[in-house]
């Protein structure tokens, strides 16, 4: 049986759905990180599954450069994480809302 | 030639950089001696010039003399030319040559002056804008001089500005020439539109080819260059500025507003008759124009109790005679009255400066009297300039009016009546000048001013008014009338024609003029022998004596129709249109800025997931919409 390309976006946009879900309704910024991961890794496989459709590496270098990107965010993210647990006692990104002024 | 001309025009101009970058480092004195100078080294080159313009055949004696071009496109230049002939040789020679005795004056009249070095520069500023004036060979580079004459008129006017009659005084002049600047541009405007050229020359050989003689455009050109001889030559409607540019000093009042300047506006219709002549309706109302102003300011003068004053609508009244000379076609009967003038007018104004300067800077003849006893030179001298200011020796005056017999008509007939009636009316003002400031007792108020151990005058203020006097009587020769040789309107012929009377016309105009300014002088005698017959005459034209008391209301006119309007417009936009429409305006996009401002604000609220639901809610639209594009 031939694996079609649409099967591989309905898995991508499902994941993609569930970090989205997870962005929106999580308040802890470990989750949110972790969605996050989930969206990016969603866009991955969309990439990687059209370049497959295609015959061609860009979707395959793209998702590369997307880990590449995803791995250093996470690093920054963590770090931020544990700033902000040290410095305010609590993690509920709600009340993070220093900027608004 | 060439270069004499030039230096002639550029000298003043030279001496106006050398005062200017010398400043303290030059006396006072020297100062003056110098501006003194290079005036008369200017008349030294318009006289070589004159001189070598008579040595020429008649049909050689037009000459133009380019130095670049001094605006240009492909299609149309404008180039720095001047343009030497008859005209504006005898121009050059009166300009420089009574500026020069004038600027001399002013040695003497200055003395002491804390701004000396100034006045002297302003003056040969004045000289070299007069000169570029009538040396001009386009109509462009003649507005420049134009502009120039205005502006050193201005400050020269304002020359005390100290004090705040001068100022305004200085500003009304400038803002009434302004408008006669206005009318010689849009001339100018009709001139490049249609002959596409500014060079008099071609200006007057193709204009009356373009512009059908009578037509809506030839009488446009001839307004526009109307409106400014009108403005320049304080004409009615446009001269309540010259009575009040006597807050001057007196030689620039002598200089500017008796000698050149305001007589620039006859040189101009001289110099452009063919384009009054392609208008014949605008000629005439030149005339008429001219004949209006020499009554009513004679009227005036003879009320007026300010020495300068008198002398300023004596002005009036005879540039409206040179008025009624070009409106009429007599250019060269104009012009000679302009010369004979400019000597005798600038002798009158110098006089009664020595009579000013002897008398503390009183200038109120009310307050004067009997000062022939204690000044005779100065007498005889004023008198030399009243006979001439009456018409009895130059003859310019008669001459005029003997060309306006001669050239007969309705016009013709309203010049030589209306000049006829203004001659016994010099006769009255000229007469009542000398009667109440040389004659009868000498007032308190002058025997205390008077001191006899400074004596009349120093000689550099003397000498120069007696050789206006000269001037005045040798002017006489150059054009007798009676038939005889008119030397001066035969050297004028090809650039500014004349009219030739009669022989019995000129001896019958003549006799008549000379009968009514001699009654003139005589009635005024036999008034002031006795105070209480000036007084009854008072009385009998009492509504005459106020009204021209009154300057016949143009100021209050020009107050109401068009001051007044202007001021309350401007208080009516400040109330209104500055506080509601501005203000509102401003208030209005202030109070819409910041509610949008708020309602934004309110988006930024700071939650980061907010912002993630925003985007993608976005995002979603966007896909449902392409995707729905996409299946179309």
């Amino acid at each position: 049986m031939k694996v079609g390309v649409e099967y591989f976006i309905a898995v991508s946009a499902i994941v993609f759905g569930i970090g989205l879900f997870g962005v929106f309704t999580r308040r802890s910024p470990l989750i949110l990180l972790l969605s996050v991961e989930l969206m990016l890794n969603a866009c991955n496989l969309a990439l990687i599954s059209f370049s497959r459709q295609w015959g061609t590496h860009t979707g395959q270098i793209f998702a590369l450069v997307v880990m590449g990107i995803a791995a250093s965010e996470v690093v920054i993210g963590l770090g931020l994480v544990v700033a902000v647990a040290r410095r305010k006692g609590n993690l509920d990104v709600d009340r993070l809302a220093a900027l608004r002024n | 030639m060439e270069t004499l001309s030039w230096l002639c025009l550029l000298l003043p101009l030279a001496g106006v950089a050398v005062l200017a970058v010398a400043v303290n480092r030059l006396s006072r004195e020297a100062a003056a001696w110098l501006g003194t100078a290079f005036a008369f080294a200017s008349f030294v080159c318009a006289a070589a010039v004159f001189f070598g313009v008579l040595g020429e055949g008649e049909s050689q004696r037009q000459h133009i003399y380019t130095l670049y071009t001094w605006a240009g496109s492909p299609t149309f230049h404008v180039p720095l030319s001047i343009q030497v002939d008859q005209l504006s040789t005898v121009e050059m020679l009166i300009v420089s040559g009574v500026g020069a005795l004038i600027v001399m004056y002013s040695v003497g009249y200055m003395h002491g002056d804390p701004k000396e070095r100034r006045f002297f520069a302003y003056l040969d500023l004045f000289l070299f804008s007069m000169l570029l004036l009538v040396m001009a060979g386009n109509f462009v580079l003649l507005l420049a001089g134009w502009g120039l004459v205005g502006l050193s008129s201005y400050l020269l006017i304002g020359f005390w500005h100290e004090r705040p009659e001068p100022v305004a005084a200085a500003k009304k002049a400038f803002v009434m020439n302004a408008i006669g600047d206005v009318g010689i541009a849009i001339s100018i405007f009709f001139m490049v539109r249609d002959v596409g050229s500014t060079d008099f020359h071609t200006v007057f050989t193709r204009g009356p080819e373009v512009w059908a003689k009578g037509g809506s455009t030839a009488n446009w050109v001839a307004l526009g260059l109307l409106v400014g001889a009108v403005a320049k030559s304080a004409q009615i409607p446009l001269h309540t500025w010259l009575p009040d540019a006597m807050e001057g000093p007196t030689p620039v009042s002598a200089l500017i507003h008796a000698a050149t300047m305001v007589t620039a506006g006859v040189y101009l219709v001289a110099r452009t008759h063919v384009l009054f002549e392609n208008a014949p309706n605008v000629q005439e109302a030149v005339a008429i124009l001219g004949v209006l102003t020499l009554l009513m300011a004679g009227v005036i003068a003879i009320v007026q109790t300010d020495i300068k004053r008198i002398i300023a609508y004596s002005t009036m009244s005879q540039i409206g005679y040179m008025f009624a000379a070009v409106g009429i076609g007599a250019y060269s009967a104009g012009m000679y009255h302009l010369l004979t003038h400019a000597f005798f007018k600038a002798l009158l104004f110098l006089g009664a400066g020595i009579v000013i300067h002897a008398l503390a800077n009183e200038q109120d003849v009310r307050r004067m009297g009997g000062l022939r006893a204690v000044m005779p030179r100065t007498a005889v001298l004023m008198w030399i300039g009243t006979v001439a200011l009456i018409g009895f020796w130059p003859l310019s005056k008669d001459e005029i009016l003997a060309d306006s017999l001669h050239h007969g008509g309705s016009v013709g007939w309203i010049v030589f009546i209306g000049g006829l009636a203004g001659a016994a009316l010099t006769g009255i003002y000229a007469g009542r000048l000398m009667r109440l400031v040389f004659y009868g007792e000498m007032s308190d108020f002058a025997r205390d001013t008077f001191h006899a151990d400074h004596g009349e005058s120093p000689w550099v203020m003397f000498w120069p008014v007696a050789a206006l006097a000269a001037g005045t009587v040798l002017s006489g020769f150059l054009a007798v009338g009676f038939g005889s040789v008119n030397h001066f309107g035969n050297f004028l012929a090809q650039t500014a024609p004349t009219i030739e009377p009669t022989v019995s016309q000129d001896v019958i105009t003549t006799l008549i003029a000379w009968a009514l300014g001699g009654a003139g002088i005589l009635l005024v005698w036999r008034l002031y022998a006795d105070p209480a017959r000036v007084a009854a005459m008072r009385s009998r034209f009492q509504t005459m004596a106020i009204i021209a008391e009154a300057k016949f209301g143009w100021d209050e006119l020009y107050d109401n129709i068009g001051y007044r309007p202007a001021v309350w417009l401007a208080t009516t936009f400040n109330r209104v249109g500055e506080v509601y429409v501005i203000g509102g305006s401003l208030w209005l996009a202030r109070v819409v800025v910041s509610a949008l401002a708020r309602a934004t604000a309110l988006a930024q609220s700071g939650v980061v997931r907010q912002y993630a639901t925003v985007l993608a809610s976005g995002a979603a639209v966007l896909a449902v919409y392409f995707l729905g594009k996409a299946n179309l």
